[in-house]
């Protein structure tokens, strides 16, 4: 029998919850199964010098040490309960935040922690084979922290399903070990956790892009009423910090190489640049447009019922909520969406309710724009001119008002003729694709020592040096 | 009380009596000082509490740890020489006086 109230740190009394306790002892093993099948490949008896969480106080993250990736302390936390804390939106606005689930949105509830705990097991799948080709032992370690990481995220999304929604929620929990990314019979929720995640930059780019918008919805249920559901975003959003800054100073450290090389050989187009074994800006730019495209259609319809509803019942709320000054009901106010009409992307005014999809995703966009700026300080240093662009917002979109219509990076409306003949100027063409990963062919894993696509970063993880043996292989 | 003095990327001053041991980015929040957002919650992990410190008072604080220092990389606005993540400035009585100067954005 496993001691799991000793092998779980956990700040949710797991010891006094008998329900929990017999949940955990049948999705636990089911769990390990799920990461020994589809976590990171052929890395399970890896020491990998991992931060495990072991409390919610900030000394609580500070644990550095080596841990085989199966053995990881998968702990279960919540921010500290508020005693005061209020529903702070929609028709409950007021009352205080719900400690069990209300049963009248029973049902939307579990759907909102049912999709949003689906994204967690699927990005691990998405890069289980990206251990083979790491670009050093700092990445790999880097990757094995953001895996392991969203496995603790999975098993948040568990404690809840298990803990507040009965027999329902542990048929949930299970079918979230059952689905899998990419399978045509059987996929994941969404759309873009359905993606191969390829290569390295395309790693970097979902964790820069992908993980952003997990850190979007994550805020917007850390205003839920529901508080559980709060407090346990709430915790989730730190690990998610850590994710964005892994990808945004991965691709920034593949720019600054490919601008030093550019910079030393005086080289410019894209085939004198390959030929010195880093990868042209234009295939960055390529690789942004398509990772940027995928994430927006993740926010969902531009105008719908569904998030009307969600924040009306005061389950899911704005980014930043309580900071918005405003009336929190939003039953007069109107938001601008956009929609193709006559050939045209035009934009129209709907209640506000209605657009808080559209909302989420213009927040988002307006971080992700200063990501690209600091990414382009890169050639700004190397006195480059070339610069890198997030794409019309209707580009190479499949849900919303912009589905089905073929949108250029400028937002000119195309046939689709026309949008095909510029598709692989736009996104990876195969070739692409088969020249990045041909770049990226096998490990490196001598200490200190990085592949040639890639600059170092400039410090190391946990005050550790560059050439510290961040991953040990058994 | 050693104290703590916030200055907005406006200009504006707000002074905040800070308890020694208490961090520069928690004592923001909880007096509700605008402009230190502090998204991961203080563990070192965003740069959404980026803060320049007045460069009289930025001698008096412990050097940055490498880990700080890579975070500092991905901030909103560009770091500066004097750049420090007020998660990791604890307040003592030599900093009193402290001035602390938040960027216009800090995503």
């Amino acid at each position: 029998m496993i001691d799991y109230i000793d092998k779980i740190p956990n700040n949710v009394d797991l010891g006094q919850d008998r329900l929990l306790q017999r949940a955990l002892e049948h999705w636990q093993p089911a769990y390990l199964n799920w990461w020994y099948d589809m976590g990171p490949n052929e890395s399970h008896a890896f020491e990998v010098y991992l931060r495990t969480a072991i409390s919610v106080e900030p000394d609580g993250w500070a644990q550095f040490g080596y841990v085989r990736m199966p053995e990881y302390r998968w702990g279960i936390f919540l921010q500290p309960r508020d005693a005061s804390r209020q529903v702070n939106f929609g028709v409950h606005k007021g009352q205080p935040a719900w400690q069990e689930v209300p049963a009248e949105y029973r049902s939307a509830l579990r759907r909102i922690i049912v999709t949003q705990g689906d994204t967690e097991p699927a990005s691990v799948e998405q890069q289980r084979l990206l251990g083979e080709s790491c670009p050093s032992l700092y990445d790999l370690r880097n990757i094995f922290q953001v895996n392991v990481e969203e496995g603790r995220h999975l098993w948040a999304m568990v404690y809840l399903l298990h803990r507040y929604f009965g027999r329902d929620g542990r048929e949930e929990a299970e079918a979230l070990l059952e689905r899998r990314s990419g399978d045509d019979d059987n996929p994941r929720i969404l759309g873009a956790f359905n993606e191969p995640t390829p290569d390295w930059l395309a790693f970097f780019m979902f964790t820069f892009f992908t993980d952003r918008d997990g850190k979007f919805q994550l805020s917007a249920l850390a205003e839920s009423g529901f508080d559980p559901l709060a407090r346990t975003c709430r915790f989730m959003l730190t690990e998610e910090a850590h994710h964005m800054f892994v990808g945004e100073t991965g691709v920034s450290r593949i720019i600054q190489r490919t601008c030093e090389v550019m910079k030393e050989h005086k080289v410019r187009t894209p085939s004198d640049v390959r030929a010195l074994g880093v990868i042209d800006l234009e295939t960055i730019q390529k690789y942004l447009n398509f990772h940027y495209s995928v994430t927006l259609d993740l926010f969902g319809s531009d105008a719908s019922s569904n998030a009307a509803t969600y924040y009306t019942s005061g389950l899911k709320g704005r980014f930043d909520e309580t900071k918005i000054s405003d009336d929190h009901l939003l039953h007069d106010a109107q938001y601008p969406i956009f929609e193709v009409v006559n050939g045209k992307v035009v934009a129209k005014n709907v209640p506000a309710f209605t657009a808080l999809n559209e909302r989420l995703r213009d927040d988002y966009i307006r971080e992700v724009q200063g990501g690209v700026d600091r990414w382009n300080r890169n050639m700004e240093k190397a006195g480059l001119s070339f610069r890198l662009k997030l794409p019309h917002k209707g580009f190479h979109r499949a849900i919303g008002n912009f589905a089905g219509h073929s949108i250029s990076l400028e937002g000119e409306v195309l046939s689709e003729e026309a949008w095909r003949k510029h598709e692989y100027e736009w996104v990876p063409s195969p070739e692409d694709y088969q020249y990045v990963q041909s770049l990226m062919s096998g490990r490196v894993v001598e200490l200190g020592k990085f592949a040639n696509w890639i600059a170092p970063p400039s410090r190391g993880v946990n005050n550790q040096p560059l050439n510290f043996e961040y991953v040990r292989f058994n | 009380m050693p104290k703590v003095i916030y200055v907005s990327s406006a200009g504006d001053s707000h002074e905040v009596d800070v308890p020694v041991g208490t961090t520069v980015m928690s004592a923001a929040l909880q007096n509700g000082i605008d402009g230190i957002v502090a998204e991961c919650g203080g563990v070192c992990m965003c740069s959404t509490c980026h803060v320049f410190v007045d460069e009289k008072y930025f001698d008096k604080l412990p050097p940055a740890q490498d880990t700080e220092e890579a975070v500092l990389e991905i901030s909103a606005e560009e770091r500066q020489p004097t750049s420090r993540l007020s998660c990791q400035i604890k307040m003592t009585d030599a900093l009193d006086g402290l001035i602390v100067r938040m960027p216009a954005k800090q995503r």
